[in-house]
């Protein structure tokens, strides 16, 4: 139902380009200001034709001022000094990618067990995983921490991947059962009378079936995980196990108090892989989250 | 689809019913076979209920159990059993107060925005065909970066000094009415300053929401809607509104869901400063949990599940009274 | 096809836990010690230090010359904990499991929940997960400390009416007044300002100056943060200056929030707030921390070594550094860092020695290091230091930097936070009232201490 008024078209199309621009403004603003020395940025210069004045040590031995306009001192000190972001970024894309794929792997296996199997205590269970999907994640936490040092998986990887899975497995399973249960029952008896066993079928008929519902699963499985942060904050404590979110949080802090230059420097690195991996995949993301959102 | 016999060919099907498993014809066998291949389904799902028993369910229970006892992780040997002691301290504590109040105002605050503003922009975007790919991605960028990274930039961007969005707010309400230390050192701007970080952040989400369901609304309701000679605001009013109803429910539901078990926007970005002005109640709780010096769990417990029932209370509310309007 | 994929990925990561499971539960120093040991019959002492502190102090110089000075009998492994870990050294060492000996990374108030963990146990000794350092240092050595370094971790045992200290001093710091020598100059003080009366003076002359790019400069930088240092940086220093030989105490041993000094207090910040002497960053942390170093503020009443980083970052001389006003009567606010040794670490006496050894005294250069700074490893430059050392000896060293010599008086009468266990508690609750004074919503200085007088019994004593 498009607008046919031209000009109205145009008025809206300018007011949307309005709301992008004001939503990748902050972006803008940091890759500018990760460019400039910290005295520039805390003396409001943020902007690359704000010049500064810098005292450098000249060859004679003796300081002289210097007039700059960008800098990439940032970068070289986020390089030599910032510690740990390379290790956030291995830990945030492995527990995303596996987190991701075990959620959607057990979780799968359950949906075909609970629309295809009519075992007894079926819909018993499925009712019970329903109503823990409505208990927020908070209520967990503190049972789950607790589980964690007895079973001394705290401050491991593999505890807060476990947790993860845990926690997206529900979500998982309740998608994947609606859309299994709406393929047609004559597919599968048609593929059993073949002689394909039921782990046949659900290879080569439920997961081909269900392509769009498991990317929709995966896609809203994966940003959860990347976005976590209550979970990671808590179970985590040495710098070998921090994700992105609970790292850039403490990088504030590594020297005291940081140079803010180099904030910005590294607030640019962890968003910048992210959103150039969304800008090229953007339709699927799009279409996987409105999938998911659709049945969620 | 290797071994597809439906996909072969169209006529066969009606042989394939024929030969189809002894379903109708030999009731007493089928069943047999049924019953046994049902029980595969244990199998199926054992995986997942293995995870659910051990990650959710014990959890689940033993801070349930927890919530009834003054129990502190480092001092186990001082367990006590309260009955309903914490939930009665939670309900009438002094210090809850206060998180509590500030998470209801950070409701109140955000959601109107979050779910108004992503129904503006969903409705806007649907009309829009060309170019619509690239004002698409330029909208839902920053629902992709994470929310502790955007708490990062945000601080710096409501810097007192060099702050672009402090800038912005002076321009706005003027100098005299801007928050002097910046928007987070203001216990009257520090909310709002979050809240509109919030909504930066991840007001895509609600669009997204929108889209789908204004995708789900049929073309011939506004072509019929044109013929009655309906202008663009009637068809809004009386087509789009009306077709969303069940779409809205569901993004109001899962915002209000949401802004009740805020925490890191503020952990982040004011530490619940200044004034304790944004400390939330999830913030409390985190407090007493893991950040007392005795990991103070019980009480905290209790503070868990008076926050799920107050959510399921909500739900409950708003699924009934969604149902009666209807 | 999909199928192998998925149970090819489906192993890997069972592996790759499975693996990190078992790397967990044997840390690598455990490996690395046994090594050493088995190989040579030398000894490992793991320190932990915290990441800030990595490059701020020459550890790894230090350490190297002190290995080198034992023959290779002991090895000093230095760590960087990670941030933000102090409650889960709480829980490792609650289970009687280290991967240190000793660890350097806090300030006083940060060990007080190791000292005073066990509430069950009226036994102080029993009480905590760290040694008496006290059962282990001799008395030369003991004696050889300045006294306020010990203020922050020492308690008297009820039983036994013994002293016991639970961390050894490495590092200090004193709360100073730190200065611009360039503004005060620009506008004529003469000067550093003696009494907080004096202060004030200062400011309405430093109101309204300009630098040379225009930039507006704030006669004083106070840090009105919730997290910040408000009651450390404002609320004490300006107490005890008031009350004189009184001290900060109440009669139960807490900060005193109930004398009329404390409203006059919270009316000087207040009418120094609204008359626009304070930064307008005082409400956030991390920009108010810069102010000085920056060049936007005149005065900055902190730790000396804000000052002395100040000094290093604007031009020679422009930065002075003096005891806080009313220090001489009154002593100075000090904080200390020191070593603690868990009780659960195989050899707490070895990690006691060694810790003396190397970041105590200035025989390995550390001491050095900690006050007049280090070469920078890759410029070669000096840099760093500002820090307060431990040792009586060493403030007689004519080269230490000027601010250090400044504050040597002032340590002698130094006092350390009151109830270090509960001080960020109640500089939390003290931060909150003033905030909630200063903009009006409590009407006097008298109604806002009363509030904190309640919600301190209330919250933190429970009484």
């Amino acid at each position: 139902m498009a607008v046919r008024n031209p000009i109205s078209r145009t008025v809206l199309w300018l007011s949307l380009l309005g709301v992008g621009i004001l939503s990748i403004l902050p972006f803008v603003w940091v890759i500018a200001a990760s460019f400039k020395d910290e005295k520039a940025i805390r003396k409001d210069g943020v902007w690359p034709w704000q010049s500064y004045q810098v005292q450098r040590t000249a060859p004679s031995g003796e300081s002289v001022g210097v007039t700059e306009h960008v800098t990439l001192s940032n970068y070289r000190q986020v390089a030599t000094k910032v510690t740990g972001l390379s290790t956030y970024y291995v830990n945030t894309v492995y527990l995303a990618v596996a987190g991701t794929f075990l959620s959607l792997l057990v979780g799968t296996l359950a949906a075909y067990g609970f629309a295809r199997f009519r075992f007894r205590g079926n819909m018993l269970l499925y009712g019970l995983f329903l109503f823990t999907i409505m208990i927020p994640g908070e209520v967990t936490l503190i049972g789950r921490f607790e589980l964690m040092v007895r079973l001394h998986l705290l401050d491991t990887i593999t505890g807060l991947l476990a947790a993860y899975v845990a926690g997206n497995l529900l979500l998982v399973i309740f998608i994947m059962r609606n859309v299994f249960e709406s393929i047609p029952q004559d597919l599968l008896d048609a593929a059993m009378i073949d002689g394909a066993s039921s782990w046949q079928v659900f290879w080569e008929v439920m997961i081909p079936m269900g392509r769009n519902g498991l990317a929709a699963c995966g896609i809203l499985t994966f940003l959860s995980i990347w976005n976590e942060f209550f979970f990671a904050l808590t179970f985590t404590f040495r710098a070998e196990t921090r994700t992105l979110p609970v790292g850039i949080t403490m990088l504030r802090s590594q020297w005291g108090v940081m140079d803010v230059g180099v904030l910005f420097a590294t607030v640019l690195l962890s968003f910048l892989p992210i959103v150039i991996v969304f800008i090229l995949l953007q339709r699927y993301f799009v279409r996987g989250l409105s999938a998911g959102a659709l049945k969620a | 689809m290797r071994r597809n016999p439906l996909l072969q060919a169209g006529p066969d099907c009606v042989k394939c019913t024929a030969m189809a498993p002894p379903e109708a014809t030999h009731l007493g066998r089928e069943s047999a076979w049924r019953r046994k291949h049902n029980r595969l389904g244990y199998l199926y799902v054992m995986p997942a209920v293995i995870f659910f028993l051990l990650m959710t369910a014990w959890p689940l229970a033993r801070s349930f159990y927890l919530s009834f006892y003054d129990y502190y992780l480092l001092e186990p040997e001082h367990t006590k059993f309260v009955a309903l002691g914490n939930y009665a301290k939670a309900a009438t504590e002094d210090v809850n107060r206060e998180p509590f109040v500030n998470t209801l105002k950070f409701t109140v605050m955000f959601v109107p925005p979050y779910v108004l503003v992503g129904l503006v922009i969903a409705v806007m975007l649907h009309e829009v065909r060309r170019g619509a790919a690239l004002l698409r991605t330029m909208i839902f960028i920053p629902v992709v970066v994470s929310m502790a990274v955007s708490a990062v930039l945000w601080i710096l961007f409501y810097n007192s000094t060099f702050g672009l969005g402090q800038k912005a707010i002076v321009w706005f309400v003027g100098e005299n009415h801007a928050p002097d230390g910046g928007v987070l050192g203001s216990a009257a701007w520090a909310m709002p300053g979050i809240a509109l970080m919030c909504l930066w952040n991840g007001v895509a989400i609600n669009i997204i929401l929108f889209l789908v369901g204004l995708e789900r609304i049929p073309d011939d309701m506004y072509e019929a809607a044109l013929v009655d000679g309906a202008g663009a605001w009637q068809r809004f009013r009386y087509v789009t509104l009306p077709q969303l109803r069940g779409t809205m429910v569901l993004v109001v539901l899962l915002s209000v869901i949401e802004s009740l078990k805020v925490f890191g926007q503020p952990y982040v970005m004011t530490g619940g400063g200044p004034a304790d002005s944004t400390k939330t109640y999830v913030m409390r709780l985190y407090e007493l949990a893991f950040r007392s010096r005795t990991f103070e769990m019980g009480y905290a417990s209790a503070l868990a599940y008076s926050l799920a029932a107050i959510i399921f209370v909500f739900s409950v509310f708003v699924w009934r009274f969604n149902r009666k309007a209807e | 096809m999909v199928r192998w994929t998925c149970i090819i990925l489906a192993s890997v990561i069972l592996a790759l836990s499975a693996a990190e499971l078992i790397w967990h539960r044997t840390p690598v120093e455990v490996f690395r010690g046994r090594e050493a040991e088995g190989a040579k019959g030398v000894s490992v002492v793991r320190v932990g230090i915290a990441s800030w502190q990595a490059g701020e102090f020459p550890f790894a110089e230090a350490v190297r010359r002190y290995e080198e000075a034992q023959g290779g009998r002991v090895k000093v492994l230095v760590t960087t904990l990670p941030e933000d870990s102090l409650n889960a050294m709480l829980l490792s060492w609650h289970f009687g499991r280290t991967e240190y000996d000793a660890v350097l990374a806090w300030a006083d108030e940060e060990i007080f929940p190791f000292i005073d963990y066990n509430r069950n146990s009226p036994d102080p000794a029993a009480r905590s997960l760290i040694v008496d350092v006290r059962e282990y240092l001799t008395k030369e050595e003991l004696a050889s400390f300045v006294p306020a370094m010990f203020g922050g971790c020492t308690r008297k045992d009820e039983a036994t009416g013994a002293q016991r200290s639970y961390e050894i001093p490495w590092m200090g710091e004193v709360l100073a007044l730190n200065y611009s020598r360039e503004f005060f100059k620009a506008r004529g003080v003469k000067g550093v300002p003696q009494t907080w009366e004096e202060v004030e003076a200062a400011c309405e002359k430093l109101k309204g100056l300009k630098d040379e790019s225009g930039n507006e400069i704030a006669p004083i930088a106070l840090n009105f943060a919730q997290r910040g240092f408000f009651a450390q940086n404002c609320y004490v220093p300006l107490l005890a200056a008031y009350k004189g030989e009184r001290g900060i105490l109440d009669s139960k041993g807490r900060l005193d929030v109930s004398s009329p000094e404390c409203a006059r207090v919270f009316e000087t910040l207040k009418r120094w707030y609204d008359r626009g002497y304070i930064s307008r960053h005082a409400f956030v942390s991390d920009d108010v921390e810069k102010d000085l170093e920056v060049g936007v503020t005149a005065m900055y009443p902190h730790w000396q070594s804000r000052g002395l980083w100040a000094v290093a970052k604007q031009k020679p001389g422009a930065v002075g550094i003096a005891p806080t006003p009313g220090a001489r009567e009154a002593g100075s606010l000090v904080a200390t860092y020191g070593c603690i040794i868990p009780k659960c670490a195989p050899n707490p006496k070895q990690a006691v020695e060694v810790c003396y050894e190397i970041f105590c005294t200035d025989k390995y250069g550390f001491q050095s290091g900690v006050s007049k700074g280090f070469p920078d490893p890759v410029t070669g430059n000096i840099s760093k230091g500002g820090k307060m050392p431990v040792l009586r000896s060493i403030y007689a060293d004519p080269e230490l930097p000027e601010g250090i010599r400044a504050l040597a008086p002032a340590l002698e009468k130094g006092y350390c936070a009151p109830d270090p266990l509960n001080w960020a508690k109640v500089s939390d609750i003290i931060v909150v009232e003033f905030q909630r004074y200063l903009r009006g919503s409590t009407p006097t200085a008298e109604a806002a201490l009363a509030k904190v007088h309640r919600r301190m019994a209330a919250e933190v004593y429970g009484d």
